[in-house]
């Protein structure tokens, strides 16, 4: 699935010098295209999350259109909307993002339970990515009791068990140790090139370059070449 | 010990003194005017000792000899069940009230003790329930 | 979902017996406070049903030295009697139907008896007022030395009662007025004749002047169909000497007034303290939109519709209200029920249970209120919420 951005802009209410407001993102053409991992790099600030959030249909742009295979991902319908997200769009957003009465496996499996899509065999593949993330002793934990390192991975599981064609991920490897980052690095690649799934990381670290396929650089709420 | 533990053994504790100094005050037996006891005196006199023990028996397992041993922790709750049940009995079947249902032992005394002592003997009940989950898990 | 709703209010126990709480405070007001309102209500009517007669005429003396108006609340009119011979001149006078006599007597807390308690006899031959009531109380033959008890006399049938040192073996216990009728012992004539001279030998009845059997202490009259009982009471009043006839309607008119003076102040308060709480239970849940923002960021990221979302919030509202109205009403329901009696004494007016079919609507309809309630204080913020934009909330990191 491909992700089209077309002159896509967001500004917050910021008072600084003459003007009320500053752009985030501004004026921005952007794609993702299937089986391939795009990273996008820049300075704090620079506008990254906002336009991760834009692209996975979380943030709707003050101006331009964000479509997925032509499919406006902002349209009248919210029900839609959500429907179409739940299903073709999978996010690790930067903070933390899991239900806090739920445990670890139930976290997991929260994607698919919500998209009405669990199947029989749902638990065990949840199991196998905890045991494969190092995290299969903590499943039935509570998130109250993991450390950001081992949160980031539940909903790294999270994404992948969706089995949705695109895969948004802000600071992925944020928290993790060198072998935990290799092995999620591993993972999104595998899914880019085996699964054909269309990949988005936004990244402050250089580790995550060695996986991808282009590489984007934000600043000041613009694209430029890496 | 858990926090909800705590919680629930130091409820039941408050609930069996207020019951205590309430059986003592003013949910007490019949008093007449001119100062002598009613026949309902031993069902006041009763309920106060009896709700007395059983704050006693609710704080018994914080104690740190009774608290370490899952085993001796069910006791006081279990003990604690049954003297409800016999607590809720005084007013009326054990002991004998005055015979106008507008008295003071009657309209007040009577049922108080009774919804008290069943609540009492609700956390009595999850009090020995959870004492045996911990044996379990011990 | 529904299991989701259900996680989430058993993973944070604090918040959910929080909401629970006062949604149970929320019913047991507009339950409690309804029950309370019906049960005076009943006991009202109950009165006048009890009343029967148009006019009671007493002893002049009793006339000043008791509230009339509260005459049947409290029991009975006290130690003060009147001549057979006076009864006959009530009997004279026009526009009277049916007559009947009454004998009162108080009995004393002492050796004497085993309780303190008002006895009333009456005869079954001219009675229209307490044996209607006996026969919907399904008794049995009331014969001479048996008592009936009211229903708030702690004895049951077979027992005996001990008055002026006489055991009277009870033949049947009477359904609940609501009125000082209930603390009450009903007797045949001769019976309570042998228990006024019983008296007098232990010297607790002074006041009875003259012949037992010649004595009585009110006289209750039916008037005829068309005549007012105004005129009846008024031409008692003037021809009759050392008596006072009152009508009946005055006394319930009293009542119900007193009634509604406090209907409106129980129903301003039940007003005001469930808005009181329903604004608690607005400010809980919006105060709890704020917490949980994260959480339904993480919902929509997961691809929930925001309908979905105002779903989620409104059914926890809605399984929350439900249980604590639940347990609201039958807390209601057995703090009324248990405490019916200190509560009747408390207020001074009659005071009856109502019918189950009544309870029943009461029950369903502060149930009914309840269960919106929860999810009405819910709706603002479920909106609120569903409208937020995700990428903002999870971009504040």
């Amino acid at each position: 699935m491909e992700i089209i951005a077309k002159g896509i802009s967001k500004r917050f209410f910021r008072k600084a010098g003459e003007s009320n407001y500053f752009f985030a993102v501004k004026e921005c053409d952007f794609s993702l295209p299937e089986a391939a991992v795009t990273i996008l790099t820049g300075h704090s600030g620079s506008g990254k999350t906002t336009l991760l959030s834009m692209l996975a249909g979380l943030l709707a742009p003050d101006a331009g259109l964000v479509s997925a295979d032509g499919r406006n991902l902002y349209g009248p319908d919210d029900r839609e909307n959500s429907a179409f997200r739940g299903r073709h769009l999978a996010v690790v957003p930067q903070g933390r993002a899991v239900l806090d009465t739920l445990n670890v496996l139930d976290n997991c499996l929260l994607g698919l339970r919500l998209a009405g899509r669990e199947a029989v065999d749902s638990i065990a593949k949840a199991e196998e990515w905890l045991d494969r993330f190092e995290i299969l002793p903590l499943r039935s934990a509570m998130p109250r009791e993991l450390s950001g390192g081992e949160l980031r991975r539940v909903m790294l599981i999270r994404a992948l068990m969706t089995e949705a064609e695109v895969l948004f991920a802000d600071e992925p490897t944020a928290d993790l140790d060198e072998e935990n980052t290799e092995k999620v690095l591993e993972a999104l690649q595998t899914a880019a090139h085996q699964q054909q799934k269309t990949i988005l990381i936004v990244t402050h670290e250089n580790e995550a370059l060695k996986i991808a396929d282009r590489v984007f650089r934000m600043n000041k709420g613009e694209i430029v070449p890496a | 010990m858990k926090r909800s533990h705590l919680v629930l053994h130091l409820s039941t504790a408050a609930l069996a003194l207020f019951l205590c100094i309430g059986t003592a005050t003013f949910l007490g037996p019949c008093v007449h005017e001119d100062g002598s006891a009613g026949p309902c005196s031993d069902a006041g006199t009763a309920s106060v000792l009896l709700s007395g023990v059983l704050a006693v028996l609710a704080l018994l397992p914080l104690l740190p000899p009774v608290r370490r041993s899952p085993l001796m922790s069910v006791v006081p709750g279990a003990a604690g069940a049954i003297l409800s049940v016999i607590l809720f009995l005084v007013p009326g079947v054990l002991c004998r009230l005055c015979m106008m249902s507008t008295m003071h032992c009657l309209s007040v005394m009577q049922p108080a003790v009774r919804i008290l002592s069943a609540a009492l003997f609700v956390l009595f009940l999850a009090s020995v329930v959870s004492n045996l989950r911990r044996r379990k898990a011990a | 979902m529904k299991r989701l709703a259900v996680k989430n209010l058993l993973g944070r126990p604090g918040r959910t017996a929080a909401l629970f709480f006062l949604v149970l405070l929320l019913s047991l007001t507009l339950c409690g406070g309804g029950l309370v309102l019906s049960s005076l209500r009943t006991g009202l009517g109950s009165l006048e049903n009890r009343l029967g007669a148009d006019v009671i005429v007493m002893p002049a003396k009793a006339a000043l030295k008791t509230d009339l108006d509260t005459l049947f609340l409290q029991g009975t009119i006290g130690p003060y009697y009147m001549n057979m011979s006076t009864v006959d001149k009530i009997a004279k006078t026009e526009g009277i139907s049916r007559l009947s006599t009454q004998i009162f007597l108080s009995s004393m807390r002492a050796s004497c008896c085993s309780i303190p308690i008002q006895v009333i006899g009456f005869d079954p031959e001219s009675d229209f007022t307490v044996s209607s009531w006996l026969k919907e109380s399904r008794q049995g033959s009331l014969d001479e030395g048996r008592l009936l008890v009211g229903s708030r006399v702690n004895a049951n049938p077979g027992e005996s009662i001990k008055l002026y040192n006489i055991s009277c073996p009870v033949a049947g216990q009477l359904q609940p007025t609501g009125t000082g009728l209930d603390t009450a012992v009903y007797c045949t004539l001769p019976t309570i004749r042998t228990l006024m001279t019983a008296a007098e030998d232990l010297g607790g009845y002074s006041s009875i002047s003259g012949d037992p059997s010649e004595t009585v202490s009110a006289v209750y009259i039916k008037v005829k169909e068309g005549v007012d009982p105004k005129d009846v009471a008024d031409s008692i009043n003037v021809h009759v000497r050392k008596v006072k006839a009152v009508q009946t309607r005055s006394v319930i008119t009293t009542v119900a007034d007193s009634l509604s003076g406090l209907e409106r102040i129980l129903t301003l308060l039940i007003i005001a303290a469930a808005v009181l709480v329903w604004l608690v239970l607005f400010a809980a849940f919006t105060l709890m939109t704020g917490e949980r923002k994260k959480e339904f960021a993480t919902l929509r990221l997961c691809g929930l519709s925001r309908g979905r979302l105002a779903g989620l919030v409104f059914r926890e509202a809605a399984i929350v209200s439900l249980l604590g109205s639940a347990a609201g009403v039958g807390l209601s329901f057995l703090l009324v029920h248990a405490f019916s009696g200190a509560l009747g004494n408390a207020l001074g007016l009659p005071f009856l249970l109502p019918s189950a079919g009544t309870a029943a609507t009461l029950a369903l309809a502060a149930l009914f209120g309840c269960l919106l309630a929860g999810p009405l204080a819910a709706a603002v913020s479920a909106r609120k919420l569903s409208r937020a934009d995700t990428g903002l909330i999870l971009r504040e990191g």
